[in-house]
C-alpha cells in the first residue's frame, strides 16, 4: 500500500498553481456596489464634532501651543516640555483622527 | 493566517473592498485547484465556480464567526458552491472518465501522461472520498478541519480518506507506480 509520504508525494507532483491573469480583477467588478453609507457617515459626523469639541474645550491658543511644540520637538528630535503635554497630546489625537479618517474614507473611494 | 483576520475585520468594520481584494490574491489559486480537480480537470468550470464562491463570500461576510479560521470557512462555501451546482444542473457529482479526455493539465511542461494518470485516479474516487484525499493530501488540512468543512463527523472524514487511499493504492500498484 502507499504509505502518507508516497501519496503526500504524489499530490504536491501534481499541485497545480494558478495565475491570477485577472482573475480577482474580474471577482472585484462582480460584487455588488456599496449600497450602506452609514459607517461613513457615523466616522464624518464624529470626526466634525471631534474637532469642534476639542476647539471649544481647549480653544485656539492650546492647539496653536501643541503644534508649535510638534513642529519644534520634531525638528530637534526631543521630548517636548512637560508642562505643555497635555496640548501635545491632544494635537496628536486630532491629527492622529484626521490621519485615520483620511484613510478610511480613501479605502472607502477605491 | 494572522493577515487574515486583520483583513477580515477591515472588510467587516469598514466594507474595506481592498482588503477583500487581498484575500481573493492569496486564496484564488488554492481554490481554483480545488475546484479543478473536484471537476475532472475542468479549468473554465473551475474558474466560474471559484468566482461564485468568492462573491458569495462579500455577500455574508458578516455571518463569518470566528469559530473557525477564515481558509475553513472558504472551503465550506466553495464545497457548498460546488454541491449546489451538481444539484442545479441534476448531474452526477461523479465525473465521469469521459469528461476527463476533454479536459487538459493547466500546467505546460507537466508530464502529461502521469498527470492524466493522476486525474484518472481521482476519478475513481467517489466525491466525498475525492474531496477529503484532496483537502488532506494537496490542501494539507487536517481531518478535523475537514470535518468542518463538509459537516461531517471526524469518523466519517477518517472513513472516506482510508477508502480514498485503499482506491489510489490499488490503481496505482496496477499501473506500476509503487515501484
Amino acid at each position: 500500500m502507499l504509505d502518507d509520504k508516497q501519496l503526500y508525494d504524489l499530490f504536491k507532483s501534481n499541485k497545480t498553481e494558478f495565475a491570477d491573469n485577472g482573475f480577482s480583477e474580474r471577482v472585484m467588478k462582480r460584487l455588488p456596489k456599496k449600497s450602506n453609507r452609514l459607517p461613513e457617515a457615523i466616522i464624518l459626523v464624529s470626526l466634525v464634532l471631534g474637532i469642534l469639541l476639542t476647539i471649544w474645550l481647549q480653544g485656539f491658543q492650546a492647539i496653536y501651543e501643541g503644534i508649535h511644540n510638534l513642529i519644534l520637538s520634531l525638528s530637534h528630535i526631543q521630548m517636548p516640555s512637560i508642562v505643555l503635554l497635555n496640548e501635545y497630546l491632544i494635537v496628536l489625537l486630532l491629527f492622529g483622527s484626521i490621519g485615520l479618517s483620511m484613510y478610511f474614507f480613501k479605502n472607502m473611494r477605491d | 493566517m494572522k493577515n487574515d483576520s486583520l483583513l477580515v475585520s477591515r472588510i467587516l468594520l469598514l466594507g474595506d473592498r481592498n482588503a477583500f481584494n487581498q484575500l481573493v490574491k492569496e486564496y484564488q489559486s488554492p481554490l481554483r485547484r480545488f475546484f479543478f480537480n473536484l471537476t475532472g480537470g475542468d479549468e473554465e468550470l473551475s474558474k466560474d465556480l471559484a468566482q461564485d464562491t468568492f462573491v458569495k463570500v462579500w455577500l455574508n461576510m458578516a455571518s463569518f464567526r470566528s469559530v473557525s479560521t477564515f481558509s475553513t470557512w472558504l472551503y465550506r462555501i466553495a464545497y457548498n458552491t460546488f454541491y449546489d451546482y451538481i444539484r442545479n444542473r441534476k448531474l452526477s457529482a461523479e465525473v465521469d472518465v469521459g469528461t476527463l479526455g476533454n479536459n487538459l493539465c493547466a500546467e505546460a511542461g507537466k508530464d502529461k501522461d502521469f498527470g492524466i494518470d493522476f486525474a484518472r485516479a481521482l476519478l475513481l474516487l467517489r466525491a466525498e472520498e475525492r474531496t477529503v484525499v484532496l483537502l488532506f493530501y494537496m490542501e494539507d488540512k487536517t481531518v478535523e478541519t475537514i470535518a468542518g468543512i463538509m459537516a461531517m463527523p471526524v469518523g466519517t472524514v477518517k472513513s472516506h480518506l482510508s477508502r480514498g487511499k485503499k482506491k489510489l493504492t490499488e490503481y496505482f500498484k496496477s499501473t506500476e507506480y509503487d515501484k
